[in-house]
């Protein structure tokens, strides 16, 4: 296709297309008149748009000499050159729908992956184009940043995916939580050949279940751009997905110089340049001052001199040390096995460093471990012997299984230890690790708070990582280029995924490579107070502040945190590996008091140490993990993926603690049962077992059994349920609860209902006599309409979907609205009017078993001083698909857990007037529940939410305030679609072991 | 069934309510920190403060300073956002919370820590709706910021738009005469927005609207503070007559693109990064619905929400007369607009209502509930199937009544080109303009008919 013509037999100008991508350059030349491509390129400009464009250009006129062209640039970074370069600029999106109608005329939808953005393109009478707006996850960069983490580049990925057996569910949701995701996955064993699978299908489910919001994509689809054309795995997992046929698929050769096509097919024809002028006009601009969009922010370090003052202050806290050749006696070993780097100390009875090792596990923990392992007891001198070890981070439990560790502790307290033995009166410890933050409050010498960063990665090091590797640079050069800059490019606080598209804009006005390094450590640093600590008033933190963990050694990121918070803080220089020498610390506190030696695996089994990992699913519930066994030698096994620890532990122990989680839930649902088919006069009617049913189940059950139907619940929550749905969801940015209606409908449908019954309740019950109101949340109160106006599968199977809106308390109300909804279906009035009398008082029962329940249970922990855990949310994170299996997870910790709606009767009298406006059903007992909590010792109250809870950041407050009056600390969760837990579990023991005993060093 | 022993189990409750409970309760309640609460608004020494209020629509807001100036408030609307009242509202309000009240608390403690203000004698004001939404709640998180941010003896008052309904804890009460004068401020105010829209794409000399609208502004302020506007036939008449002799440019073919969405985001051009200015660059008219339609929304409430909800007869009375009563002087400016060659009104209320039931029920009433989608289907079926919807990321209620109905508006409008914009602090400006461009290429390209098969680079 590429025939570079005789440029002198024909003088009508070309058509250049010039398509400035967020990492690409792409240009095309066009001939109109033979309908011909005649010249492309494709080069990655590396954030130096003008450089890479000049040569571009440099080559277009040795190529075609004096020919005039008529030029138009499109692309995400092309609107500034344009305007620099007096070019015409077309939007990215217009090129594309113009080459797509040229040159693939049939195409019905057009699906294209770019560097940092993805479309769906919908051609009928108005084209309708949905673009990622607020998240970059499953695009080209998004797959490079995985590529990185798998050790391979992205057609490195395509071939590895191209052997797989099993995909895994990722959360596709953020690139940075998918990344996470995939390192918890390889730490688990799970093969890089499934997870490159898993990867790519967690891509096309972010575009399809993001972008297509609620549209179907049918047809003859396009699939344009890099990636799809690079990597022909994603393009068969999307037909997989989407179920084409070969026919309906259109793979155009030059699918990646599409836009550029299209912006070469839209240059304007009034004015044409020749190749030498436009030549000369990069060559201009790239010589030109540029003009300034992004905020800047003030340097770094202002002089040489400040920055040398900078290090000496830095350079005093130092950890002992002692020379391990010289060593004898008792060696204590500390392990931190984190998500994607290995740590390791080894100490002497002095706590001197005698050891230490810092460095990637590549995705294999284990190994890099034993790695480590076989080195000490090659070189350990004589008379030294192994007194104790201890791991921590992560890779904890498997490592302990694995290779027989002595003692295991959460991470935050090994943290807490390190930084306590170099400055005691320690305040505040922030660490910032490769994909996670650890923020924990000290006060009194206790723990008083932790954070953690599970719901965003924004402030963390691998970010400026694989940032640093995408424009060309690895991390040590990347921030030392930064800290010289003397105007950082304000990145803002939010998600890394909206600072690419920052970065993206100040490329285009040209920041240079120093300019961004200062930004990106500025903004790391930001986000880490603001947006994971939302701290107000740096004063919180106290007077010494400690920091510690890799991200640290970038003297860039620890200048703008010292900025920030405008005082100075602490770094040891072991700031990469404090919490394994937080773990050899506790490893020698514990291990003083023991006769024997250290378990540890010895050094021929380390020699012959061999693991084999199998996977199946877990059927001990609904949530049917899909779990690794891990089978070591010497018999020692290890079972990963499990949401709860059913599997690890017996289950007689467990079931022996309360989990009012499971009763509720199964009181909710499983304590009705639906009349047989031959029974049910007036046939089926289907019920979503979705948000608000899990407050009224008990009374939607009971009216429509009392009339005569017989009722259909739809299945437990699946994540092939949820995803089947996918399809039309209508807003990307809803919670999750929300979006799993779709599914249940779906799902209802599948099983061949033909009436689903699904009422729009804007008001709870009122239960409280001091509340100001008992709304429910806006998208639990009105979700029916969406399901009506979305979910084409009602009508196409012609499903009669009765949502109307209704009162929960007014009976006649409910009668004389519901009567001529069901009239047709054969209810007569009296029998109406006796069954919403009976429903009024199954509910009733239904919520005084709960009551009773917790009383009871209350009632028990008090009697035995057993630490319980009151969870709290909304009714419908009774799902076990919703909550994860947390509950669980606790009663495996130890301790018991009750929900909060079973106690929130209990604390009926709040000790202040609320500083919210008390006016949510839900989050009135929630309040009542944290007031509860906040009166009883041997309780805590851990507070789970949906991401996208708009409701939350409200009730969140307020639930903080009673518990902080009463001293209490404030569990937030935020739990979404993604399934891993590792974050959760931390903060969970973190705050089970404060219960047990108050952290004390 | 198993009911009988729920029975039994229920008899048995009083048995405990606990002792052991009890006691153990009053210990702990011994040790209770009670915490920091923002004083109350001393109404009676109402003139001693000055009362700091952010902005929410520029036009609007303007007209209503001077009512609560008239009142005995001296109030003052702060002037635009700029970045580091984001960042401090970034700073104070958690980060969940949607977009306006990251705006408007970041104004406000802005303000506060600007120092120009005697904080001895400071106020804040933030309107609160009622209803499901978060909305309810902003007066909660200025508290909180305020407190946060270290000043705890600044009161803070809500005030609510919604005047039939009494419950208002602890705002301002307002007056009967202040709610009149409120009223016509906003009946000037949707006016004035309303033609100013349709001159300033045409005008010849550029800045002659807005200078016209300035001056209308000058001359309503004065006449709101001195009660000498209250004929708003004649009034109505002079406004349109002025924009009418404006010099413009022989009508081109400009596409209409309606702005709707969370009121916030959509009257306030810091919030929404200049919207308006942005469509009229990209070869747009913006038409803006009227914020009345807001307040009759709120208003008219009670008629609506009866399936779901108690309302009492006189609610719905008083919502009733409410209604006629505001459309009645409506209809005196929809008169003067019909009249005139260059503007149009806007539909009558109880048309409106009758346009969203197709889509969805009028029982939705958290935030702008069904009158988004009335709106969009007014706008479409007027002559305006370009609709940018605009709201902050992850609201609520525009999930259900924006976003929810997208897909059946399109399937019963086929040429309804609507953009769905979502603004957060975050995202850079850069695919809310691909997003809002696209759909302005698209407007432009139905106004022209030109098909996207053929070349249109000459309309682009």
């Amino acid at each position: 296709m590429i025939t570079p013509q005789n440029s002198k037999n024909s003088f009508s100008p070309l058509r250049l297309g010039l398509d400035v991508g967020s990492t690409t350059i792409k240009g095309v030349i066009y001939d109109a008149e033979t309908g011909k491509m005649v010249w492309c390129r494709y080069a990655r400009h590396f954030s130096d748009v003008i450089q890479t464009l000049f040569s571009l250009v440099g080559e277009i006129q040795d190529t075609f000499g004096e020919r005039s062209f008529f030029v138009a640039m499109t692309g995400s970074a092309g609107i500034g050159a344009a305007m620099k370069l007096d070019l015409d600029f077309v939007q990215e999106v217009v090129a594309s729908a113009q080459a797509i109608m040229t040159f693939l005329p049939r195409t019905d939808v057009a699906i294209e992956l770019g560097g940092e953005d993805a479309k769906i393109t919908f051609f009928d009478e108005s084209i309708d184009q949905r673009m990622n707006e607020t998240c970059a996850g499953g695009t080209g960069a998004f797959i490079d940043q995985i590529a990185v983490t798998l050790k391979t580049d992205a057609a490195g990925v395509n071939d590895l995916a191209s052997r797989y057996q099993t995909i895994y569910p990722i959360a596709a949701r953020c690139g940075v939580f998918t990344k996470s995701d995939v390192t918890m996955l390889l730490n688990e064993g799970a093969s890089r050949e499934d997870v490159a699978a898993s990867v790519l299908q967690a891509v096309v489910d972010q575009t399809i279940g993001g972008l297509a919001c609620g549209r179907k994509i049918r047809g003859n689809i396009a699939f344009l751009g890099g990636p799809l054309h690079f990597l022909p795995e994603l393009r068969k997992r999307f037909s997989q997905t989407l179920k084409l046929k070969p026919e309906e698929e259109f793979i155009p050769e030059n699918a990646h110089f599409f836009v550029a096509l299209g912006a070469a097919l839209l240059a304007g024809k009034n004015r044409s340049i020749t190749a030498t002028e436009l030549w000369r006009r990069v060559y201009h601009v790239m010589n030109h001052a540029h003009l300034r969009e992004t905020g800047r922010l003030p340097a770094l370090f202002p002089s040489e001199e400040e920055y040398r003052r900078f290090e000496s202050r830095h350079g005093h806290l130092k950890a002992a040390r002692g020379d391990f050749k010289d060593a004898s006696g008792d060696l204590y070993l500390g392990i931190d096995a984190g998500s994607t780097t290995t740590k390791v100390v080894l100490m002497d009875a002095q706590s001197r460093i005698l050891q230490s090792w810092y460095g990637p596990n590549e995705g294999e923990p284990i190994q890099s471990v034993r790695k480590i392992l076989m080195e000490i007891y090659e070189t350990m001198p004589e008379g030294t012997q192994l007194k104790n070890a201890c791991v921590t981070g992560y890779g904890e439990k498997m490592i302990q299984a694995a290779l027989g560790v002595d003692e295991g502790e959460v991470e935050t307290l090994a943290h807490y230890k390190a930084a306590s033995h170099f400055m005691p009166e320690v305040s505040f410890i922030l660490d910032i690790g490769g994909q996670d933050i650890k923020c924990i409050y000290i006060k009194n010498k206790h723990v008083d708070k932790i954070i953690l960063n599970e719901a965003c990665s924004s402030g963390c090091g691998s970010f400026i990582e694989t940032f640093a590797q995408s424009l060309g640079y690895n991390v040590s050069d990347f921030a030392q280029e930064g800290r010289f800059s003397q105007h950082p490019i304000d990145l803002g606080t939010r998600c890394t995924v909206f600072m690419n598209s920052k970065v993206k804009q100040a490329q285009k006005e040209n920041a240079s490579v120093s300019d961004i390094s200062a930004g990106l450590a500025y903004s790391v640093a930001k986000n880490a107070l603001y947006k994971v600590l939302k701290i107000a008033d740096v004063s919180e933190l106290g007077e010494c502040v400690m920091v510690q963990g890799g991200t640290f050694h970038n003297a860039a990121v620890l200048r703008a945190l010292e900025k920030l918070i405008g005082k100075e803080v602490h770094r040891v220089d072991i700031s990469g590996i404090m919490g394994a020498y937080g773990a050899a610390l506790i490893a020698r506190e514990r291990g003083m008091q023991k006769k024997e030696n250290s378990r540890l695996i010895s050094q021929e089994a380390l020699t012959n140490f061999q693991m084999k990992s199998t996977l199946r699913r877990c059927a001990s519930c609904e949530n049917k993990c899909l779990i690794s066994i891990h089978k070591f030698s010497g018999g020692r096994t290890f079972i990963s993926g499990n949401k709860c620890e059913r599997m690890t532990t017996s289950s007689q122990e467990t079931s022996r603690r309360i989990n009012l989680f499971r009763c509720q839930y199964d009181r909710l649902f499983k304590f009705y049962r639906p009349r047989l088919p031959q029974e049910a006069p007036l046939g089926e009617i289907g019920l979503p077992r979705v948000l608000n049913m899990y407050e009224n189940y008990p009374f939607w059950f009971t009216l429509f059994h009392e009339l005569g139907f017989r009722v259909v619940v739809s299945d437990p929550s699946r994540t092939e349920m949820y995803n089947k749905g996918l399809d039309s969801i209508s807003s990307q940015t809803l919670c999750y609860p929300a979006k799993l209606v779709h599914g249940h409908v779906v799902n209802l449908i599948e099983k061949g209902v033909k009436r689903i019954f699904y009422p729009a309740q804007p008001l709870e019950r009122r239960e409280f006599s001091d509340v100001f109101s008992s709304y429910n949340c806006p998208v639990v109160g009105a979700y029916p309409e969406v399901i009506r106006l979305n979910v084409d599968m009602l009508r196409e199977q012609n499903v009669e979907f009765i949502s109307p809106f209704l009162p929960v308390d007014d009976a006649r109300k409910i009668r004389n609205l519901l009567f001529p909804l069901l009239k047709p279906l054969g209810v007569r009035r009296d029998s109406l009017k006796m069954a919403v009398e009976k429903a009024f008082r199954a509910q009733e029962f239904y919520k005084e078993d709960v009551r009773e329940m917790g009383r009871r249970a209350v009632e028990e922990l008090l009697k035995t001083g057993m630490p319980a855990i009151i969870l709290a949310g909304r009714p419908y994170h009774l799902d076990p698909l919703v909550h994860h299996g947390i509950p669980e997870l606790i009663v495996t910790h130890g301790a018991a857990v009750l929900s909060g709606d079973a106690v929130a009767h209990l604390g009926k009298e709040l000790f202040f007037p609320l500083q919210v406006v008390d006016q949510w059903g839900y989050h009135a007992r929630l309040y009542r529940a944290a007031t509860f909590t906040a009166m009883h010792p041997n309780f805590q109250m851990v507070q789970m939410t949906s991401f996208g809870c708009g409701l939350d950041a409200v009730t969140a407050e307020q639930v903080g305030e009673i518990l902080a009056a009463a001293g209490k600390v404030h569990t937030l969760l935020k739990i979404d679609e993604s399934t891993q837990l590792g974050a959760i579990k931390i903060r969970i023991r973190s705050l089970l072991s404060t219960m047990r005993e108050p952290v004390c060093f | 069934m198993q009911r009988e022993t729920v029975m039994k189990k229920s008899a048995n409750q009083n048995l405990h309510e606990n002792e052991v409970l009890v006691n153990l309760e009053e210990s702990q309640k011994s040790k209770i920190q009670l915490p920091l609460r923002t004083p109350d608004f001393p109404v009676q020494q109402k003139d001693r403060y000055t009362i700091l209020c952010p902005q929410m629509a520029p036009i609007h807001f303007a007209l209503a300073e001077v009512i609560f100036e008239s009142c005995g408030f001296h109030l003052e609307i702060l002037p635009d956002v700029d970045r580091n009242a984001i960042e401090e509202g970034l700073r104070y309000v958690n980060n969940d919370v949607c977009y306006p009240a990251i705006v408007v608390v970041g104004q406000l403690i802005q303000a506060l820590k600007s120092g120009k203000y005697d904080l001895s004698r400071t106020a804040l004001m933030i309107s609160q709706t009622c209803g499901g939404c978060r909305s309810t709640n902003y007066a909660t998180f200025l508290k909180i910021a305020t407190l946060k941010a270290g000043f705890p003896e600044i009161p803070v008052i809500p005030f609510n738009i919604n005047v039939t309904t009494s419950e208002n804890p602890g705002g301002v009460t307002v007056t009967f005469s202040m709610v009149r004068k409120l009223f016509f401020a906003l009946l000037y105010g949707d006016l004035l927005l309303r033609v100013s829209n349709s001159c300033r794409p045409y005008e010849v000399k550029h800045g002659t609207t807005d200078a016209l609208v300035k001056k209308w502004l000058h001359y309503l302020r004065r006449g709101l503070l001195e009660g000498t506007c209250w004929n708003i036939s004649k009034i109505a008449a002079e406004i349109v007559k002025d924009f009418e002799s404006l010099e413009l440019v022989s009508r081109r073919n400009r596409p209409k693109v309606g702005i709707v969405g969370e009121i916030l985001v959509k009257y306030h051009p810091g919030a929404n990064n200049n919207l308006v200015s942005l469509v009229e660059k990209e070869g747009g008219e913006a038409v803006i619905p009227d914020m009345m339609d807001f307040v009759l929304y709120c208003v008219s409430s009670d008629q609506f929400r009866e399936p779901y909800s108690r309302v009492s007869l006189w609610d719905k009375f008083t919502s009733r007369v409410a209604v006629w009563l505001i459309e009645h002087y409506r209809n005196k400016i929809r008169k003067v607009l019909n009249r005139s060659e260059r503007f149009t009104a806007e539909g009558e209320f109880r048309h409106l209502v009758k346009k969203a039931a197709p889509f969805v029920s009028t029982c939705n009433h958290t935030g702008e509930g069904w009158l988004l989608t009335a709106e969009m289907v007014e706008l479409i079926e007027h002559g305006t199937p370009n609709i940018i919807c605009v709201q902050p990321f992850g609201c609520l209620p525009n999930h259900i009544t924006g976003k929810g109905v997208m897909k059946a508006l399109k399937t019963t409008y086929p040429h309804a080109n609507i953009a769905i914009i979502d603004y957060d602090p975050g995202t850079t400006e850069v695919n809310q303009l691909n997003r809002i461009k696209l759909m302005m290429a698209v407007a432009v390209r139905n106004l022209t008919g030109k098909t996207l098969g053929e070349n249109f680079s000459d309309v682009l």
